[in-house]
Order: structure tokens, then sequence, then C-alpha cells
């Protein structure tokens, strides 16, 4: 995967955007109908990946497929998020899928349509000058902070020690509350689960500039997982597949222009989000990490940005049944829908 | 002079006198006793037996250590209590009834006015809400008269916090009387006030009565005020509450600051400490 | 002995008024002055990080460089804490009504209200959230929910602190409950009232952001949720200032009506 990432990036990064340039259907709605009023629930507050909605609005794609974006709600966990969608409170959410498998089974009944993150973007984060991460064991003995009570971060901690050999016993845990690079940046721990694309580039801001972070992001040490998508509710997918279907189309318009120009992406959400008008540099960095790190895989260059496949579905799985989120007899059946991703690329390969 | 609106007749003001039967007491009491519950089985008995006959037109006191009950007696007779035993008659009919008649005024030691409306409003208090076909103007024009007749013409626009105490139990007094009341019954009036007010209240008091001939029952502790007032003075003892004696005062009305040094005035408050202290020990 | 035109000076009654404002402003004045002046000394000598513990200075740079942000975000703050405030005042006065007036309703009901006060309301501001989406309703629900209760309990001290003997008076000329309760228990409870108000409205300020933080997607909370994400504690400290200041401004407005609405209350 480290090759592909730095090889054939730019080879990949044409590939995809040349497919897509080609491949998506041109927008079709039905004459005179009454354009479909949606509420799209993010999982936090704004960030790099969070582009392409406000894209997709700024830029008319919405409006070209029928769809009145009505407002683009931040949010407060992805748990949380899932909820609200399935309740009905949204149409679409972005969230963490890892949570939308484990909430499925508590009865939370939404779907994945985009995977947005291909490859996990947590990882375990300390400050290089205090305390370098060339390998995991290299965690062994530190003072990581992380929530027990919040999800997906120490999830995600507690899977990296275990897929490279150690447990919870070989670090010194302390229990912190979000937000953890707070305890980071004082010093109050050595390291912390974190996100590449959301905190990483934040910290970097007050720790000294790019490379001041020792990095191991959890996809390069064996933990195989989609990272965050974009979804909806099972009854919307019943009851409306074609508002779905030109949701996600016009999604991935913005997508593909999202990739191409980064730049112009962070301005329409800065435009749209004026208090960050002090941060364009950390959404930058936040996207370009995301663009450099999850976003591509050797799926979406045979099938297009944002497909969802049953093999890496069933990895994601597997790591969470192993790390004893899932019940390991019983397999969740369905979670994703890959048919509005494919039917948006018909020359897919 | 004011102009009282007598909704009654008033008869002309007659000497302090006895009952007798051509003149039917005012307030009468017989037998009257008053229990009240303590907890499941036992009963505190609080009056006991008092017989008590007030005639028309007279002012009387009624005078007894503290807690003895006076304050009680009062209620019961203003028709605020019902008694255990015995009867209550009020102008001939039940206090309660009476007071519904607005037959009783009633005057506490606080004033209890009602602090966001001024003197003149206060005063037509009782008036507004007992009558309430009765139009703003009327009211209003009952309320100045009884102002007027209390001396505080000219404060009507007053709030209580800008009224001196004894100004303010005038204004109860005001409230009072108009309805028009026969009968007055006042707990401890001046109590609140310091010693020379009271005794100007005192004077006023006696004016009052001399210009609208009410009948006047008045529960103090002094025994000098008892004795200025009143024309009979009934001594009351404690645990029971019950009367020990009524004595006459005979001194003539008008009566001045003389009066205090009169040698009967200082015989009957001898004969009252007497009395008092028997109902102290008892 | 000099010539020319001497100043006008204020006329003695004007100048003892101004004296008077002064004495009471100055005090608090010069005691915040000197606050700060020590923060801003002890950040600059012990270089605390701008993250860690901002200085006074870098707090108003942002005041002024984010003022429009933070001002519209303020105003929506506002909106939430006035609605709040208004309707859990209803709430708290309605309630403090049935308590007093029916007798039997109330013992029922008084217990079970004080029970309620004693859950921390932060725990239910979540559920709020998942019950009334992220609107406007999530905020008031959780204001009402915490600063009835201050209006309701003071407000029935008051319609309570009647005096006895005046309801016996009216009892006994024929008034009947009803009556009694808005001539007399209602205006005796109103300067009760307004202390309660005064209470409600801080704690509307309070569940107001308490309910921002459980998401919002503006407002002052929101501000100072964003800026921690983004480890920007200057942010995070302008915007309390402006919480604060939103507060004061809000108890000094209700304190202004009760100097209008209930003039004779005692001071």
């Amino acid at each position: 995967m480290k090759e592909i990432r730095i090889m054939e990036r730019r080879t990949m990064l044409a590939l995809s955007a040349g497919a897509l340039a080609e491949g998506l259907l041109p927008v079709r709605t039905s004459a005179g109908a009454e354009p479909n009023k949606v509420t799209v629930q993010l999982d936090w507050v704004v960030r790099g990946d969070h582009a392409m909605f406000f894209v997709a609005r700024h830029k008319g794609y919405f409006e070209r497929n029928g769809i009145n974006l009505v407002a683009i709600r931040r949010g407060t966990g992805s748990a949380n998020a899932l909820r609200l969608v399935a309740n009905g409170n949204a149409q679409f959410g972005f969230g963490d899928l890892p949570t939308l498998i484990i909430s499925r089974t508590h009865g939370v009944a939404d779907v994945a349509i985009v995977a947005v993150n291909q490859r996990s973007p947590l990882a375990m984060i300390s400050v290089a000058a205090r305390h370098k991460l060339v390998t995991p064991q290299d965690l062994k003995g530190l003072t990581v902070g992380a929530d027990p009570a919040a999800g997906s971060a120490f999830l995600f901690l507690k899977a990296f020690l275990h897929a490279n050999g150690m447990s919870l016993a070989d670090i010194k845990l302390r229990t912190v509350s979000p937000p953890y690079e707070n305890y980071l940046v004082l010093g109050r721990v050595d390291a912390i689960p974190g996100y590449i694309d959301a905190e990483v580039p934040v910290l970097e801001a007050k720790t000294g500039g790019p490379g001041s972070l020792s990095i191991l992001q959890g996809a390069d040490y064996g933990l195989h997982s989609y990272g965050s998508g974009v979804f909806a509710s099972e009854t919307l997918i019943g009851d409306n597949p074609d508002l779905v279907q030109r949701f996600v189309r016009a999604y991935l318009l913005a997508f593909r222009d999202v990739v191409a120009s980064p730049q112009e992406a962070v301005d329409i959400v800065i435009a749209a989000n004026p208090e960050y008008k002090s941060q364009r540099a950390v959404l930058l960095a936040q996207l370009q990490a995301d663009i450099k790190g999850t976003f591509f895989s050797a799926d979406t260059k045979s099938q297009g940005l944002g497909t969802i496949t049953a093999t890496r579905w069933s990895e994601t799985i597997h790591m969470l049944q192993s790390e004893g989120q899932l019940p390991k007899s019983a397999a969740p059946k369905g979670g994703f829908d890959n048919r509005f991703v494919a039917a948006s690329y018909p020359m897919g390969r | 002079m004011a102009q009282i609106l007598p909704t009654q007749t008033q008869p002309a003001r007659q000497a302090a006198s006895d009952s007798d039967s051509s003149n039917p007491p005012h307030i009468e009491a017989h037998g009257v006793s008053l229990d009240f519950p303590m907890g499941r089985h036992a009963t505190l008995r609080v009056l006991s037996d008092i017989d008590l006959a007030i005639p028309r037109g007279s002012i009387v006191s009624l005078i007894g250590p503290s807690g003895c009950g006076k304050s009680t007696l009062l209620k019961v007779l203003a028709g605020l209590l019902p008694p255990s035993s015995g009867r209550v008659a009020v102008a001939g009919m039940a206090p309660a009834e009476a007071a519904r008649q607005r037959r009783i005024g009633l005057v506490f030691q606080d004033a209890t006015l009602l602090p966001w409306q001024n003197a003149l409003a206060n005063a037509g208090f009782l008036l507004r809400i007992t009558d309430r076909s009765l139009p703003v103007r009327a009211v209003r024009e009952r309320a100045q008269a009884m102002l007027r007749l209390v001396g505080l013409e000219g404060a009507e626009q007053r709030l209580p916090s800008q009224l001196s105490g004894g100004m303010r139990q005038r204004v109860a007094i005001a409230r009072a009387l108009a309805l028009d009341p026969d009968v007055l019954l006042m707990d401890e009036p001046f109590g609140a006030l310091d010693a020379i007010t009271r005794e100007t209240m005192g004077t006023f008091l006696l004016d009052l009565w001399r210009r609208t001939g009410k009948t006047i029952l008045l529960v103090t502790h002094s025994i000098n005020e008892a004795v200025f007032l009143s024309s009979e003075v009934h001594v009351m003892a404690a645990s029971p509450g019950r009367l020990l004696a009524a004595l006459s005062v005979p001194l003539a009305y008008p009566r001045k600051e003389a009066s205090y040094a009169d040698p009967a005035f200082g015989q009957v408050a001898t004969e009252l400490r007497l009395l008092l202290k028997q109902g102290h020990a008892a | 002995m000099t010539t020319g035109v001497a100043p006008h000076r204020p006329g003695p009654a004007a100048r003892s008024e101004l004296r008077r404002g002064a004495s009471q402003l100055l005090p608090p004045a010069f005691l915040l002055v000197a606050v700060l002046l020590v923060w801003e000394g002890v950040v600059r000598l012990l270089k605390v990080s701008d993250f860690a513990l901002p200085a006074p200075s870098a707090i108003a740079a942002v005041l002024i460089r984010d003022q429009a942000s933070l001002a519209e975000n303020a105003w929506i703050t506002a909106q939430e804490v006035l609605l709040g405030f208004a309707v859990s005042g209803l709430v708290g006065a309605a309630l403090a009504l049935l308590i007093a007036r029916f007798d039997r309703l109330g013992r029922a009901v008084y217990p079970l209200v004080v029970l309620f006060q004693t859950v921390p309301k932060i725990a239910l501001a979540p559920l709020c959230i998942l019950w009334f989406g992220y609107g406007l309703a999530p905020k008031v629900v959780l204001t009402v929910v915490i600063a009835f209760f201050p209006v309701a309990l003071d407000m029935l001290s008051g319609l309570r602190a009647v005096d006895p003997n005046l309801v016996a008076l009216m009892r006994s000329v024929g008034s009947r409950g009803g009556e009694i309760l808005w001539r007399v228990q209602v205006p005796t409870a109103l300067p009760y009232l307004m202390s309660g108000l005064k209470i409600a409205v801080t704690f509307s300020v309070i569940g107001a952001i308490v309910g921002e933080f459980s998401g919002a997607q503006a407002g002052l909370g929101y501000i100072i949720q964003f800026a921690s994400t983004q480890l920007e504690t200057p942010l995070v400290f302008a915007a309390l200032v402006e919480v604060s200041v939103l507060g004061i401004v809000f108890y000094y407005l209700v304190e202004l009506a009760e100097r209008l609405l209930v003039p004779w209350s005692p001071k």
C-alpha cells in the first residue's frame, strides 16, 4: 500500500480524474419536478474531507440534480450523526463507517453509500521532538491519552496495539476528554490517537509545522478498514432511491473537483464558514493529507472515487470483530450499497 | 367635618352604659369554649367558658397576659374561628354572617396595607372587593371621605412605605370604616407604635368613636390604654383562656390628658394590675 | 487676581450625582484593570504559550479581529437566551401559581419538582439534541429545565408571604381563593418573582451555552467549541468575554425591569 501511495499517486490521480471526467453521466432531472429538500448531517466540526458537500452546493451540482440542500449541519460525533440520519432528522450524513457497522447492530438502520476514506485516517501521533515514533513498538511505556467513553479513537488505540503484538498493558493510559490535542501539545501525554486529516494539521500548526509530529497511520501497520463516508437511512434508500442516486452523483462530481483543485475547494469551504477564515492553511493541509493518504486505492483506480467493495467491507467487519466490537458469531448483514456510486460511472471497469 | 355616607342609619351616640333589657348587647358570647386539636387524641383548651356582653355604642377593652387567647377570642367574635361550644352573636346574628353583611370592621396590629397601592386605594380596597357593582368614582369618594375622617386628607397619593406607622394604622382604620360596619374589632392596633404616637392614636380613636358612634372592642396589653379608652375593661387569664373579671371605668367622656391624673384612673389601673398578676400566677 | 473667564463648572447637585456614580463604578473598574495587568505581566514574564493561557492583549486582538463574526454569533446566542428566559419565566410562574392555588396539587407536585432539580441538566443536553434536533428547540428546552426552578421557588415564597390576617379578613367579607390570589398574592409575589428572574436570566445564559456545546451550528458556545478543536485558545477566551458581557447586560436589563415594574420593592 505504501508503494502505491508514493509511486503511483500521481498516475492514479490522473487516471481517476480522467475516468471521472469522462465517466460521469450528465445530469438529468425530470422536467418541472419540485427539487427535494435535503439536510446533511456532519460528524464533527467542518474539516477538509467535508469539502465535497460545500463544493457541490456552491457549483450548483445539487441544484442541477434536483436537490435543494437546505443545511449542512456540524455534528457532535459519528454516533449522533448516524442516529439523526436514521431518525429522519437529516437525509444524508457523513461519518465513521466502522461506527456505522457497530450502530447497525444496535438498530440504527443506516447504509454507507460512498466510502470517502478508502483507508482509515486514524494514526498514533506524538510530538517528534519529545518522542519519536518509528515503529509501533516505540509506544511501549509511553503515556497515551484517550477517552474510553468516546468511541472510535479509543477503539483504534486498542486495535493498533493488538495488531502490532501489544496490549493496553504496554502503555500507560491516561483518560482525557476531547479535544485530546491540548494534552499532547502541553506534554501531559506522550502520544494520542488522532486523525491525519483532522487533528494532525491543527497540531502541526502549534508544534512547529509539518514534520514536527511523528505519525504512525494505522492502515500502514495492519489495520485494514474504511474510514469515513457518506451514508443514508435504509428507509430513504428504500423509499426514494432516485433521490439517493442524484445526491451521490452530485457528490461525486464535487469529489472530482476537490481532488483536482484542493485550493479552490478550501476557498469554497471558507466562503460558507467565515469563522474558518484564519484556518485556511489547516483546512488545506487536512485535505491534502486525505488526497495523499486515504482517498485513493486499487478499488478507486478501477471503479472510481468513493467505491465500496464487499472485500474491504468484510475486512472492516473482521477488524471490528477481532477487537471485540462485534460478535464473532453473527456476521452483520448489509450496511453498504455501492449501486449509486457504480451507476455514476457507467463506463466502470 | 366629614360627611359619612351611611348605608345604615346610626343611632346617636349614647354615654357608655351597661346593657339592660331595652338595650340588647351588641356583641355577646355565652359559654364560649375553643379547643385546638393537638396530635391525634389530645386537644388543648384555648378558651374556656367565656361570657361576654358588650353594649351597643360602647368602647370596651380586653386585656390579659401574652398568649392568654385574647387575639383568639377576637377572631371568634369576628367570625374567623368557630367556637367548639357556646354561642356568639354580633348585632343579633352569627358573627360569620355579620361579617358577610359587612357589619364587622377588623383592624390588626400590622396594618396589612397593600404596598403597591397608595393610601386612597388601600382605604377603598375592602369596599372594592365586596361591592363590585359600585362604580369606581363612588369607591374613590368614600375612600377619600374615610381618609378625611381619620385625618389623612392630603396623604391620599402616598404609598405605605411613605407613611409613618401611625398613619398606616389610620389607613387600616379608614379601610375598615369604609364598609360602614356596626362594630370595630381591633387587635392591639397601636402595639407597634412608640409611646407618644400610641397616646396620640388613643386620643384620635376616642375622637373617632365620638363622631361615628360605633361599638368598639379593643384588645390591648397596655393598662393605661385600656383604662383611658374604655368604659369597661375585661381581664383575661391564661391556660386556659378565661375571663377573670370586668371592671367598669368611672371616668366621664370626653377624656383628655388630665384624665390620666384623675384618682379614679389610678384606682382602676391598680386594680387591673392586681388582677393581671393574678391571671399570670394562675 | 487672574483675568479671564472662569470655566463653567457643573452645579453641586450634578456633581454629587457624578461622584456617587463614580464611587460605584471605580472600585470594580480599578480591580479589573489591576487583574488584567498582572495577568499580562505573568504571561509575558513566564513566556506562557498562547495556546495554554493567552495574554489579555492577545484576547483583545482577537476580539477586534473577529468582531463581526463574534457579534453575529453573540446575537444568535442572545436570541436563545431571551427565548429560553421568557419561557422559563412563564413556566416557573405558572407552576408557582398552580402550587399556591391548588393545595393538594401543590403537595403532589412540589417534591417532584425538587427531585427533578437535583438531576444534573448537563447530562440531559445530548438527549435534548437527539429529541429536538439541532435547531433552537433543544437550547430553549435545556434553558427552561435549568432556569424555571428559581423562578418557581421565589415566586412561591412571595405568594405565601401574604399576611394571613389580611387573607382571613378578605375571606370574612366573602372573598374566594381566586380573588385573593390575583388581587393580593400575585402583586405581593412580584418582588420575589423579580429576584427569581434575575437568577433565571444568568442560568439562561448558561443553558444556552451548554445547549450549544451539545451541538450547535452557530452561537458563542459553538465558537468556543470550534475554537477548542482548532486549538485557538485566544478565541475561546474572546467568546467567553462576550458570554460574560451578554450575561451582565441581561442581568441589568432585568434589574431595570424590576425598578420599573415593582417600584415598591424593598431595596
